[in-house]
């Protein structure tokens, strides 16, 4: 865990306010944010989703990609905001889901608390004076909670598509104009050739589990690459 | 009667016996219909495998692949770890107040920006830099204890090419719950007793003393140094070549880690001794190690005190164990309806870690130009000897070429080492040769080489061999594309290096969560 992420504890944490943003400034310099299955239609409208592999397990995740270089972000900038859809996991910040502690199996709310919406005196509260959850921290810990069983869901979907060898990595290589080529290594996408041949049994079951429209979303999202590359050609136009 | 081929019987089941049922059981059809062929695996409960064997080559990720293990399965289950490199250190002289000379002879074949390096690194930078790194990030990487892949690199792949560290006993259990319950190999446990030919000479069964008489079509011999069906029963004679190769002894040891995060080195670590070299290798629970040595120039005890010295303090509590070994190989692989694979097809000496390579060869050559019926045999036998007997004698102008280069005079083993007469003609040509040019891809122009031009490369100027560009300098005009070259290679090695978690890492991490296969 990172260090500067608490445990929200009611001792701790009682005065401590929160205030909400619209410009989401903890995005800047983060090239992905992780996606749940069920927002692959709402991303796909903005930005390219992936699939890519944690650094340390090797798990997949869904991603939606935000920029090419590791700390660039074309889609939440100073400036302007370049999407109209923000992912539960932009949303949640500060707040994380994360085991109590080491070897537990119970979670627990944990926050950032250097994030500039974390302050002493502007915001709304967590805890009430009694170190009671507030309002407000009932409708985190609802989010919290909602998003994990969707991770979860999402967790299954990915396993499903690699069971059934419906991922391949990407070779993907873009001209950036001026700025030369780029090539994206390291991201999976669902394989269409595969997935024209799939057996009937097969679609059976991603109808049934309602997994089409999300495979279908992150195929055609695959298209909004050109939309990045635009974006990185207007950021390094107007330097 | 057709004589249809559909019964192989292998006698043994140590790496050679395990890998080669495997190997044939997943390319052969073993289906239980009328082309089905059946394999069947006999060995002895009571004889213990040879249990040292534990470097590869980088071509065991193809065969792992080619028989369907998983390479996590396999890390998790073979205590298995990778292996970079040979690092060769005193080859080339005897220490000297502390300090050694080493190189690596790295899996990772040298980089070709489009022109053969070496000449340049001969006419202008082997001042400066030594071969393996003009050429490789490796070396560095083997250096700084990092593994050849990252956790998300997928299986067989890597960021650097790479082999295997395994324990041979953990290898051979793993493919024996492979070979049968994926490939159908029948095992049976008995020990077997005597051999039964026909009139035309073929084995026509074997039996044992608790599993009644076994017959077959096809017989391989994997019974280690016994060579029980070739040797003693086919009267295959044995080609000794401890005229080249002197060393004919091993004493081996098994070292514990200091603690369970103790670095795990990437790379063999070959260290010339007075009478032959120690082999070091890194397992996730302990290393392997052992002194390889001529009994001509030293005896058993003075090897043991050897083998202790180069361990240090941790060879007190540590038992050994001493191998005699055979030198040379069988002036036949396959004489009537018998195939010898490992041991008992012959031993060279584990320098390069050839025999395991060897059997992964001959095993896959034997599917290739597997007979359908008998009739076909002697053709597919003829075959196989020839190709197999090229890819030894390669093996041996391979391995004498690492004692042939040393200019080590300090004891009578290296001195005898480096006289001509004591070297095949095959090398000595090639040396002569390079003597004047550097090493080209025409000089080793069979599929069946076993060792290539790059291996060549690393050996020869990790040695400081002397190739004379005097008066051909002016043929080497990219000089200029060198510098570039030198230049992009130190920023990709910077760069490579710093994505590269340590090995200890990174087999924790594929302990932990397992590599993925795409
Ligand atoms: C010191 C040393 C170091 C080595 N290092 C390396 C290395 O780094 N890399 C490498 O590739 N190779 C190395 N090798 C070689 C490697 O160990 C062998 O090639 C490999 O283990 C294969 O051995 P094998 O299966 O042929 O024989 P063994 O392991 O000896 O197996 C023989 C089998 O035959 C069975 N058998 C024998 N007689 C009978 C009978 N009458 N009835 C039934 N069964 C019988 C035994 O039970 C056993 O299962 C090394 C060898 C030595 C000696």
């Amino acid at each position: 865990m990172n260090k500067n992420i608490e445990l929200l504890d009611n001792n701790k944490h009682r005065n401590l306010k929160l205030k909400s943003t619209t410009r989401f400034e903890h995005m800047y310099h983060r090239n992905m944010v992780p996606l749940v299955a069920n927002e692959f239609m709402h991303a796909a409208i903005n930005f390219p989703i992936f699939f890519i592999k944690e650094a340390n397990t090797a798990e997949f995740k869904a991603v939606g990609l935000l920029g090419f270089d590791q700390d660039e972000n074309l889609y939440f900038t100073p400036e302007r905001l370049n999407t109209n859809y923000f992912p539960l996991n932009v949303q949640r910040y500060p707040f994380v889901l994360t085991a109590e502690t080491a070897e537990s199996e119970n979670f627990a709310i944990a926050i950032d608390t250097t994030s500039n919406l974390v302050s002493d005196t502007d915001g709304q509260r967590l805890f009430t004076d009694d170190g009671e959850p507030t309002d407000n921290l009932h409708k985190v810990s609802a989010f919290l909670s909602e998003l994990m069983t969707k991770e979860l869901a999402t967790k299954k979907f990915i396993d499903y598509l690699i069971d059934n060898d419906l991922l391949h990595e990407a070779s993907l290589s873009l001209a950036l104009g001026d700025d030369g080529n780029t090539s994206l290594n390291g991201v999976y996408k669902v394989n269409e050739e595969r997935l024209d041949e799939i057996e009937p049994d097969v679609l059976a079951q991603l109808h049934k589990r309602h997994y089409l429209p999300a495979i279908y979303a992150h195929l055609t999202s695959i298209g909004q690459l050109q939309r990045m590359v635009a974006l990185k050609r207007m950021k390094s136009q107007s330097k | 009667m057709t004589n249809s081929i559909r019964k192989v019987v292998i006698v043994g089941g140590g790496t050679a016996g395990w890998l080669t049922a495997n190997i044939l059981a997943s390319q052969l059809s073993t289906q239980k219909d009328a082309h089905g062929i059946d394999i069947c695996l006999v060995e002895s409960p009571d004889i213990p495998t040879i249990g040292v064997g534990e470097g590869t080559v980088p071509t065991m990720r193809q065969t792992l692949k080619l028989i369907g293990l998983s390479e996590t399965e396999f890390v998790r289950e073979c205590d298995a770890t990778f292996k970079q490199s040979i690092n060769f250190v005193d080859w080339l002289y005897p220490p000297e107040n502390g300090k050694h000379h080493a190189y690596q002879h790295l899996f990772q074949y040298p980089a070709n920006p489009g022109f053969d390096l070496t000449p340049y690194w001969l006419l202008h930078e082997h001042h400066n830099i030594r071969y393996e790194d003009l050429v490789s990030a490796q070396a560095q990487a083997c250096h700084a204890g990092l593994a050849p892949k990252k956790i998300t690199t997928k299986e067989f792949d890597g960021v650097f090419d790479y082999a295997y560290h395994l324990d041979a006993a953990k290898f051979a259990a793993l493919l024996t719950k492979h070979g049968i319950q994926t490939h159908n190999v029948q095992h049976i446990l008995a020990n077997v007793t005597s051999v039964h030919q026909s009139a035309n000479g073929d084995i026509a069964s074997i039996e044992t003393d608790s599993a009644g008489i076994i017959d077959g079509d096809l017989f391989i011999d994997c019974t280690g140094f016994a060579c029980m069906l070739l040797g003693d029963t086919l009267g295959v004679p044995f080609e000794d070549k401890n005229d080249m190769l002197f060393v004919d002894h091993a004493v081996a040891m098994q070292v514990p880690y200091a603690d369970d995060t103790a670095p795990i080195a990437s790379h063999t670590i070959a260290t010339a001794q007075e009478a032959g070299w120690t082999w070091d290798i890194g397992l996730t629970q302990r290393r392997g190690t052992g002194y390889v040595y001529s009994s001509q120039y030293t005896d058993h005890d003075t090897a043991e005190q050897v083998l202790r010295d180069y361990i240090g303090p941790a060879a007190a509590q540590c038992e050994c164990r001493h191998i005699p070994m055979r030198i040379g190989y069988r002036s036949e692989f396959w004489r009537n309806n018998c195939i010898a694979i490992g041991l008992s097809a012959g031993f060279l000496e584990p320098l390069e870690a050839t025999a395991i390579l060897l059997i992964e060869a001959t095993a896959k050559l034997v599917v290739e130009q597997f007979p359908a019926t008998r009739l076909s045999m002697s053709h597919s036998a003829k075959r196989v000897n020839t190709i197999t007997r090229y890819g030894w004698d390669r093996v041996i102008d391979f391995i004498k070429l690492h004692y042939f280069l040393s200019r080590r005079t300090d004891t009578q083993f290296w001195i005898d080492n480096t006289r001509p007469e004591t070297a095949p003609d095959s090398l000595l040509e090639r040396l002569e040769a390079w003597r004047h040019r550097p090493p080209a891809e025409s000089d080793f122009f069979s599929k069946y080489e076993i060792f290539q031009l790059e291996n060549y490369q690393y050996v020869l100027y990790g040695m400081d061999f002397h190739t004379d560009l005097s008066d051909s300098r002016k043929r080497y005009f990219h000089q200029l594309q060198t510098q570039e070259f030198r230049q992009r290679m130190a920023k990709y090695q910077t760069h490579v290096l710093k994505g590269l978690p340590t090995h200890r890492e990174l087999i924790d991490q594929i302990r932990l969560h397992g590599m993925k296969a795409i």
